[in-house]
């Protein structure tokens, strides 16, 4: 299975932040969800994606082209759909103005689907950009990105601004969309109930670095969370690749294989199969402790 | 590149349109009250520098906006889209310039004849005055936007006084090595005229400024491949 999207050793740095050997990929047909805190570096990896910044090192490869190169990039982000975190742009141009400046651009573009999604969407077509909310820019955004039959959807935080019903309907849009089992969508967010619901695989990233990336349902169905006293924090810290988190009942570590988690600390401690939550919160570095 | 074309179009036709309404007055203003009989090409030369200035306000505004991430968001090369700011450069300059000209001789219709009239120079000056500022703007705005055209024309401004001052405070040798070097080149551009005539040398001209665009244009490419948004 060829992947759309591939992250391969990839490194960059800003300043203060780095982003280190990150590896991973989205294959035709699914949901990836990239999920870590503000400043992990998922805004960073979308701009990777679609070339607008270039990687220090490793290689990232969009429908098989380096997106940072020219001429094949530029084709290869014909078939690519994206919503920028910040949708925000010529605020003072009208959203089907908007549209008129953008569709010219995709061979593909489907005006009467964009009508639909914006009149499902409820955004209005004459209104200015600067007169809408950042929900409803948002709305606008998703509804440029599914107007062209793109083969891979490149979301950035795109549930940011939007209310719980209308980010209930585009988690369910985003499940339509791929059910041709050709067209895949990296997602990135902060909320980890965004992703339970439509995910296929998981990316967590932290501080620039992945801490987890495969099956969502190998953290669900396989890994343990472990909740004990104090004194169990060596003996945690040595069965966790991820070290043991300080709270203030305890101390709490994630396990990956919840059956070795029972056979080690029932009785001792409450062993429980991990939530994305769970994962999300926990998986770190070893050293980051408490936080 | 049309789409790029049209998008700018878009974008920037209400500040164009009353920039040329407004420059256009501004440049008739000033020779019509003047009481001397100004020569067209330095008039024309003028206004030339001032609309290559009117591209430059379009991309600081696409920076404004924070556009450029959508822009290179899009399936289009970063040489197309340079590529489009040289060419859409030139087609807004070249508009102010045909738009000052012609209000200018439509004043003259009415008996208001404040400059002397054109000589057959007045398009190889207009496109020399309009080249040589895009050629040397358009690679810091394109890189670096306002902060770029700013930089440029503050550090030209700069030079200029560090090199009076080193003038002064050193050898004045500098300054005069400086003017006898400007004269030269001015000289040596009037023999050049008076030995080809007018349309040769104006041919020699508007390819120079071709070549230097297009070193430009390759610069400008450069950069901006290495822009991140």
């Amino acid at each position: 299975m060829k992947s759309l999207l591939e992250f391969n050793g990839v490194t960059k740095r800003f300043g203060d932040f780095t982003l280190r050997e990150v590896s991973f990929s989205v294959p035709p047909g699914y949901i990836v969800g990239l999920v870590g805190p503000n400043g992990a570096g998922k805004t960073t990896l979308m701009r990777l994606a679609l070339g607008l910044i270039r990687a220090d090192g490793g290689v990232v490869r969009l429908l098989g082209e380096d997106p940072a190169a020219s001429r094949a990039a530029a084709a290869a982000r014909a078939r690519v759909g994206f919503v920028h975190d910040t949708p925000a742009c010529y605020d003072y141009l009208s959203v089907e103005r908007v549209a008129g400046i953008v569709a010219p651009f995709y061979p593909t573009w489907d005006s009467a689907r964009f009508s639909r999604l914006l009149a499902g969407f409820g955004v209005p077509p004459k209104a200015k950009l600067r007169s809408l909310s950042r929900g409803t820019k948002m709305k606008f955004a998703l509804a440029l990105a599914l107007s062209h039959r793109a083969e891979i959807l490149l979301l950035d935080e795109p549930t940011g601004g939007l209310d719980p019903v209308f980010r209930d309907r585009l988690l369910d849009l985003l499940s339509d969309v791929i059910g041709d089992a050709r067209t895949s969508v990296l997602f990135s967010t902060q909320l980890v109930t965004d992703l339970e619901r439509i995910a296929d695989f998981i990316v967590i990233i932290r501080e620039g670095r992945v801490m987890f990336s495969g099956p969502k349902d190998d953290i669900l169905d396989r890994w343990a969370v472990v909740r004990g006293g104090p004194e169990l924090a060596t003996e945690l810290a040595a069965a966790s690749r991820w070290g043991v988190a300080t709270t203030r009942q305890g101390v709490e570590a994630l396990l990956e294989d919840v059956e070795e988690a029972r056979r080690l600390f029932s009785g001792k401690a409450l062993v429980e199969k991990a939530t994305l939550e769970d994962a999300f919160l926990l998986c770190r570095e070893p050293s980051g402790k408490g936080d | 590149m049309l789409k790029l074309l049209r998008r700018d179009l878009i974008l920037n036709r209400y500040i164009v349109g009353p920039a040329y309404l407004l420059w256009s007055a501004m440049w008739l203003g000033g020779p019509a009250m003047s009481g001397d009989t100004m020569p067209f090409g330095l008039w024309s030369g003028g206004v030339s520098f001032a609309c290559a200035f009117l591209p430059v306000m379009t991309l600081i505004r696409e920076d404004k906006f924070k556009a450029g991430a959508l822009v290179c968001s899009l399936p289009v090369t970063r040489d197309a889209i340079v590529a489009s700011r040289y060419l859409g450069g030139w087609i807004l300059a070249l508009t102010g310039v045909a738009v000052a000209i012609a209000a200018m001789l439509t004043l003259s219709l009415f008996g208001v004849n404040p400059l002397r009239p054109p000589t057959p120079m007045l398009p190889a000056t207009v496109v020399t005055v309009v080249g040589l500022a895009l050629a040397v703007m358009l690679p810091m705005v394109i890189r670096f936007g306002m902060v770029g055209v700013f930089s440029l024309l503050i550090g030209a401004q700069l030079l200029g006084v560090v090199v009076l001052l080193a003038g002064a405070m050193f050898d004045a040798r500098v300054v005069q090595g400086i003017e006898a070097a400007v004269k030269a080149i001015v000289s040596g551009s009037a023999r050049l005229r008076d030995a080809l005539g007018p349309a040769a040398y104006s041919a020699v001209l508007v390819a120079a400024v071709a070549v230097l665009n297009y070193a430009s244009f390759r610069l400008s490419s450069l950069l901006y491949r290495r822009r991140e948004f």
